[in-house]
């Protein structure tokens, strides 16, 4: 008879304050560039406007759904919505990213890595949250 | 567009938003699912709140027969402690009745006895009383 214990499983928290900082980052920039503030210009150079305006809306939702998530009280729930957010966030910031070095350069080094960083950071907390749900399941 | 490679960007940053964006909307879909509409959420309430009081009512009811059953135990014990008091009076005015009759003759006999005191202990009858 098998006697060990059964595995412990330690769900990594959802209120880190690097993630939650850039979520409502994220929320700041896409109701500012909705309500008229001055879009970059690589990207309005780059993106037709219906592009830049689907771009700033996808801003604005996943930071709400990822803020959202983090404070919510369902674990479960909590983390798959997270990791929808995630995911959406990716990809509207690997198209910024690709957008600021084509169109930019090196000019746009500091934008473009914190960026493509914030992207990767991103990803991997999906991978997470996907390992903490199928241990939760 | 201004090059191949923003196309390619837009064309995956878009694939993955949609990816994330319809696990969000699953998620909102599921978390509207389980709470159900104002209406739907004030209707279970009511009908479990229905349920609950029903289920008191029941309670109250088994507690009503129990009381009952309890006060009916209750007198019958009360009627058994009144026919055992009557018992012992008797017995007792019995014993001073033949402590009497000893007491007059000193030369009484338990046949003579038996003779002026002929009744024994009570025997009862169904309501307890001494015969």
């Amino acid at each position: 008879m098998d006697d060990r214990p059964p595995p412990l499983l330690v769900v990594s928290g959802r209120r880190r304050p690097h993630e939650v900082m850039l979520l409502a980052v994220s929320v700041f920039l896409g109701l500012s560039y909705l309500a008229g503030a001055p879009r970059p210009g690589s990207v309005n150079a780059a993106l037709p406007t219906a592009v830049v305006y689907g771009w700033a809306i996808a801003l604005l939702a996943t930071g709400a759904a990822g803020l959202w998530a983090c404070f919510s009280r369902d674990t479960e729930e909590g983390l798959e919505l997270e990791r929808g957010a995630m995911v959406a966030q990716t990809g509207a910031l690997i198209l910024y990213a690709t957008i600021a070095v084509t169109s930019v350069g090196f000019a746009a080094l500091i934008s473009a890595t914190v960026v493509t960083g914030w992207a990767i950071a991103n990803a991997v907390r999906a991978v997470q949250i996907t390992r903490d749900l199928r241990g939760l399941r | 567009m201004t090059n191949g490679w923003v196309a390619l960007a837009t064309i995956v940053g878009g694939i993955i938003a949609s990816a994330g964006g319809g696990e969000i909307i699953k998620a909102a879909l599921r978390k509207l699912r389980q709470r159900g509409t104002p209406v739907e959420r004030v209707r279970t309430l009511t009908e479990s709140t229905l349920e609950w009081a029903e289920s008191l009512k029941s309670e109250a009811a088994a507690a009503r027969k129990d009381a009952r059953a309890a006060r009916a135990e209750t007198a019958q014990v009360r009627r058994e402690v009144a026919t055992i008091r009557v018992d012992l009076e008797y017995l007792e005015s019995l014993v001073s009745r033949i402590t009497q009759l000893i007491h007059h003759e000193p030369g009484m006999t338990i046949e003579r006895l038996r003779l002026l005191v002929p009744e024994g202990p009570p025997r009862r009858r169904q309501g307890g009383r001494p015969s």
